[in-house]
């Protein structure tokens, strides 16, 4: 399974990739990911152990970034190699990357 | 459309390529060898097609030595980087304690000839995915269709290949005012093969530029040179793809002591001296129809239809027409820059008499470029190679195709010849380009201490009364 999504009460997503997550799991994420986007205000990618991202993985970003507040998508636990993708392709300034105290419990 | 919807467009691409830079950093160099290859191998597969396709969207050259252009830009490109390490480290030296760690240097703009629309394009798309850094094409407004088809056959094959998505993007319909918006983004980290009608008073463009020079390139023939070995090797490069090259020879600066060889030896070669009076009509030629500097209605063109063009008898089987030189200046439109299958020459009674003459031509062109040398006295050659300020100083070696490099000497393949600081500007190198310049190196650096400053009292700095000999010798004490 590309992703393991969480709820969080009626309108937080919590979302756990797969380490690398490829074209095609990209392309399985998103139709789960986006088949929920109706329902949810909140959304946090967790990148936990993530090593490698393809370009669908940024479009993904992109799609959620447009459907929830800024402040509402957060994309947290970067790996640097992660981290360095992002800020090569610019997107560490527009999207909101942060450093997590989250836990799953 | 509007200017909004033209910087959109812009800004667009730029993000686009951006992303694909990101993407593209993560991929190994086995990840990235397997895309280079497959690109290759469609551009060599589609050789002859794109050759055909140039010249028939251009009407510059001729398809079989377009296909040649195909294969030095992919086969030969491939071959001279295929094995070169362009992703982690590239160099190990253990006794300093250096490594030295390759990366991307991000997106790349590439312009695009219109005389090799499809080689050139072939090359820097190679050499762009070879280093991870995606790549943004835009062609001459006469070869888009060109440009398209490369696109699309070397992006298909790149993608197969897991590349990132839009590791290859073209720009079409530039206008003016686009091209200036995009040249000055911040998001380019290169430019290549810019040209100086591209970039000359363009003061904000932010990227480093490297290539391409226009170029009027002189070629001296020497009276120690092989002479027959040496017109056959002229004709050749001048007539290669209808001498649309840039790099092909201008004019021939002939040592007077064998002119009279040389010219038998190129009039035995199945060339069209024009006389006096053929001269002035073939001049006025050229200036009815003189466009930024170049002469549009023979570019390309065979001898044959350039003798129409003027109203001139030229034998249909003419490889190459020759004409002599009055004067080496603007005012004088057969010294400089002519890209179809023609010659000027004029006579040097000596060696420095000739590199004058050299360096009149050059000047006239973005000095910097490429020049010629035939001879056999090599004392000649490190004097000439010494005052002349060229890139490439070609010794005994066709211009047009020997400064592409590869072929008939060691220099790196390429469509791209940069020509290092000029009275027009400034680029990065004088090199043919290659991968090496589209790579930031980093340095790793071990603890490896030198000696001789680690053991050298500091005191003796701050002790003014110590003049720089005295400090000399002590430093360099039983060194």
């Amino acid at each position: 399974m590309s992703v393991e999504c969480i709820k969080e009460g009626a309108e937080k997503f919590i979302c756990k990739f797969d380490e690398r997550m490829d074209t095609t799991k990209c392309m399985e994420a998103e139709k789960i990911i986006t088949g929920e986007l109706e329902n949810i205000t909140e959304i946090i990618f967790d990148l936990t152990g993530v090593e490698y991202i393809a370009s669908s993985f940024l479009r993904l970003c992109g799609i959620v970034a447009r459907k929830v507040d800024q402040d509402k998508f957060c994309i947290t636990n970067v790996t640097p190699t992660v981290r360095r993708v992002f800020a090569i392709s610019g997107l560490d300034k527009t999207l909101n990357l942060m450093q997590s105290k989250f836990k799953n419990k | 459309m509007t200017d909004i919807g033209r910087e959109l467009r812009v800004i667009e691409v730029l993000q686009k390529a951006k992303h694909a830079a990101g993407i593209y950093s993560q991929l190994s160099q086995e990840e990235t060898d397997k895309i280079v290859h497959a690109v290759y191998k469609a551009a060599l597969n589609n050789r002859v097609k794109l050759a055909k396709s140039a010249v028939k969207e251009t009407g510059y050259g001729n398809c079989k030595d377009k296909v040649i252009k195909n294969v030095i830009a992919s086969q030969y490109v491939y071959e001279d980087i295929k094995l070169k390490k362009t992703v982690g480290i590239i160099e190990e030296d253990n006794d300093k304690g250096i490594l030295k760690m390759a990366h991307p240097r991000g997106p790349i703009l590439g312009i695009v000839s219109r005389y090799s629309p499809t080689s050139d394009a072939i090359f820097k798309i190679l050499i762009s995915l070879k280093t991870r850094n995606p790549i943004i094409l835009i062609p001459d407004r006469e070869a888009e269709e060109s440009l398209k088809e490369v696109v699309k056959i070397c992006y298909e094959a790149a993608l197969k290949a897991d590349a990132p998505d839009n590791c290859i993007q073209s720009f079409y319909n530039t206008s003016s005012d686009e091209f200036d918006s995009l040249v000055t983004k911040s998001e380019l980290s290169l430019i290549i093969g810019a040209g100086e009608a591209n970039t000359k008073n363009r003061s904000n463009i932010v990227a480093p530029v490297i290539g391409d020079g226009t170029s009027n390139v002189p070629c001296y023939i020497a009276d120690t040179a092989d002479i027959s070995f040496t017109v056959k090797e002229i004709i050749y490069s001048k007539t290669f793809d209808n001498g649309v090259m840039q790099q092909s020879e201008q004019a021939v600066i002939i040592n007077t002591q064998i002119k009279d060889k040389v010219l038998k030896e190129f009039k035995h070669n199945k060339t069209y001296f024009l006389d006096d009076k053929e001269r002035t009509i073939f001049e006025e030629l050229l200036l009815s129809n003189k466009k930024v500097g170049k002469y549009e209605n023979i570019t390309g063109k065979t001898p044959y239809e350039i003798g129409k063009l003027a109203g001139i008898n030229v034998p249909k089987d003419t490889r190459l027409i020759m004409v002599e030189l009055d004067g080496i200046s603007k005012d004088h439109p057969l010294s400089s820059k002519i890209l179809a299958p023609v010659l000027s020459f004029c006579f040097a009674d000596d060696f420095y008499e000739a590199l004058n003459y050299c360096m009149d031509i050059n000047f006239l062109g973005n000095i910097g470029n490429t020049v010629s040398l035939f001879t056999n006295n090599n004392e000649n050659v490190l004097k000439f190679a010494s005052i002349i300020h060229a890139g490439r100083i070609l010794i005994n070696t066709p211009a047009s195709v020997g400064a592409i490099g590869g072929w008939y000497n060691h220099l790196h393949p390429s469509f791209s010849y940069a020509c290092g600081s000029s009275a027009d500007g400034n680029t990065l190198s004088m090199d043919n380009v290659s991968i090496d310049h589209l790579l930031h190196i980093q340095t790793i650096s071990r603890r490896r201490p030198n000696n001789r400053i680690m053991n050298f009292d500091f005191n003796i700095y701050n002790n003014e009364s110590y003049d720089s000999d005295y400090i000399e010798k002590l430093f360099n004490l039983n060194y």
